[in-house]
């Protein structure tokens, strides 16, 4: 048996086994995008320099866990944030992270939201904690990774 | 192979407790309100149903048939937990599988009924086997696309930018962290992301081969050892995440143990080599 007939039985066992078939769906998920059950697995795609992630403390600057608060986990909740960030960035001619003022709108809409969802009890220990969310970004300056942290939400204590 | 797939069906069902909102409508959300669904007793209902269904798929009852309700279930389940403004990419896989799955019996199915006039309510061993090539080739593609958008969103050059990993250790490290403080109140750093930043040359060796194997996953189809070949690479892949960025994807690794690795086929292989040799 040649290298030749090696190749030729090989490309025909993929041509079996649906090669074709495998780009087509590929292609496919590329056009449909973000629609479940279908997606395009963009997941570390970019790879940009920077990143970035939230997490909240109450007055005092005491951190708590988000899933404790909202049963859900920082990087779903800062997803939501950037949507909302793009979609109020008030000049499209720039990009929307300079538009600080649609930060802090995102931000306290993922607050509000979140806390909107939570049962009545729980709402009411959030709200007397005197919730801050903490916007944290992350990236490499002079060879150093450099954390920058910004408070966006800032709420003072509700007493029940 | 189909106990093991309603098997992980399952489990990731009841893993799940649908959202009873749909802010940002997204997949079947669309086009429906299916927040009726999210309430415990509806929900747990619709996972006995499913069971049901999938429990006569299991049995060699026409996919066609038997696949429609829990592929109903499960698109409906992911469609609402991915419209609360964040995508999640656990559950995708599963639901085009079973898409995929549903799909190739009921054409079987029909072009049986149009050919020879007769309804077959059990698969024959033919329908099953298509039925596993196109799960197969639906999983492959979602690996085959998810290199394509690395490389597209990069234009090309995604391995030399994989030292900026080091940020996304950092971030992922620290999102796990201040999702579940409890006593600690002070996050420390994954070693790794500054070893990255000092080792530059580092990343692409470490997870450059993650790429490959995306982007040739396709090659999984050539045959059963490519397939396990390109299934244990997965795995180690995804292990491999989990280590460095505490992200973990057991839906995608239970796939691939299922219907790549295929551990019971090398089992009765390796028992029918011994008992020859015997």
């Amino acid at each position: 048996m040649s290298v030749g007939d090696v190749i030729r039985g090989f490309c025909r066992r993929l041509k079996i086994g649906g090669f074709l078939g495998v780009i087509v769906v590929a292609i496919a998920l590329q056009f449909i995008g973000e629609q479940f059950p279908f997606s395009n697995f963009p997941m570390y795609a970019g790879l940009s320099s920077r990143s970035e992630f939230i997490y909240f403390t109450d007055f005092t600057g005491k951190k708590v866990g988000t899933w404790w608060w909202f049963d859900e986990g920082g990087a779903a909740m800062m997803k939501v944030l950037r949507s909302v960030w793009k979609k109020e960035n008030s000049n499209e001619n720039r990009p929307y992270r300079e538009d600080k003022v649609a930060q802090k709108t995102a931000a306290n809409y993922v607050y509000d939201t979140y806390l909107a969802i939570q049962p009545k009890e729980k709402r009411r220990r959030i709200e007397a904690a005197g919730p801050r969310l903490i916007y944290v970004e992350v990236t490499v300056k002079d060879g150093e990774l450099v954390l920058k942290e910004t408070v966006l939400v800032e709420r003072e204590p509700v007493r029940p | 192979m189909r106990a093991a797939f309603a098997g992980l069906v399952l489990w990731s069902m009841g893993k799940n407790l649908p959202p009873d909102s749909q802010p940002l409508p997204n997949g079947l959300c669309v086009f429906l309100d299916l927040t009726w669904l999210a309430q415990p007793e509806t929900w747990a209902q619709a996972q006995w149903i499913t069971a049901g269904f999938l429990a006569c798929f299991v049995f060699g009852l026409s996919g066609g048939i038997t696949l429609l309700v829990p592929v109903f279930f499960y698109v409906a389940m992911g469609s609402l937990i991915n419209s609360q403004g964040a995508i999640k990419h656990h559950s995708q896989l599963i639901a085009m599988t079973l898409i995929a799955l549903w799909l190739s019996t009921m054409v079987a199915c029909l072009w049986k009924a149009i050919r020879s006039r007769r309804f077959a309510i059990f698969d024959d061993v033919m329908t099953q086997r298509i039925g596993i090539q196109w799960a197969m080739i639906a999983i492959a593609a979602a690996y085959v696309t998810s290199a394509f958008s690395k490389l597209l969103a990069t234009e090309g050059t995604w391995i030399f930018r994989t030292p900026n990993l080091a940020v996304e250790l950092v971030k992922s490290h620290l999102t796990v962290f201040h999702d579940t403080i409890t006593t600690s109140q002070i996050a420390e750093y994954p070693p790794l992301a500054a070893f990255l930043v000092d080792h530059v040359w580092l990343a692409p060796i470490l997870f450059g081969p993650g790429l490959f194997i995306e982007l040739f996953f396709f090659l999984a189809l050539a045959g059963r050892g490519w397939a396990a070949v390109f299934g244990m690479g997965a795995i180690l892949m995804h292990v491999i995440i989990t280590l460095v960025m505490k992200l973990v994807f057991p839906e995608h690794e239970a796939l691939m143990l299922i219907f790549f690795v295929n551990i019971p086929f090398w089992t009765v292989v390796f028992i029918r080599g011994a008992w020859r040799k015997i």
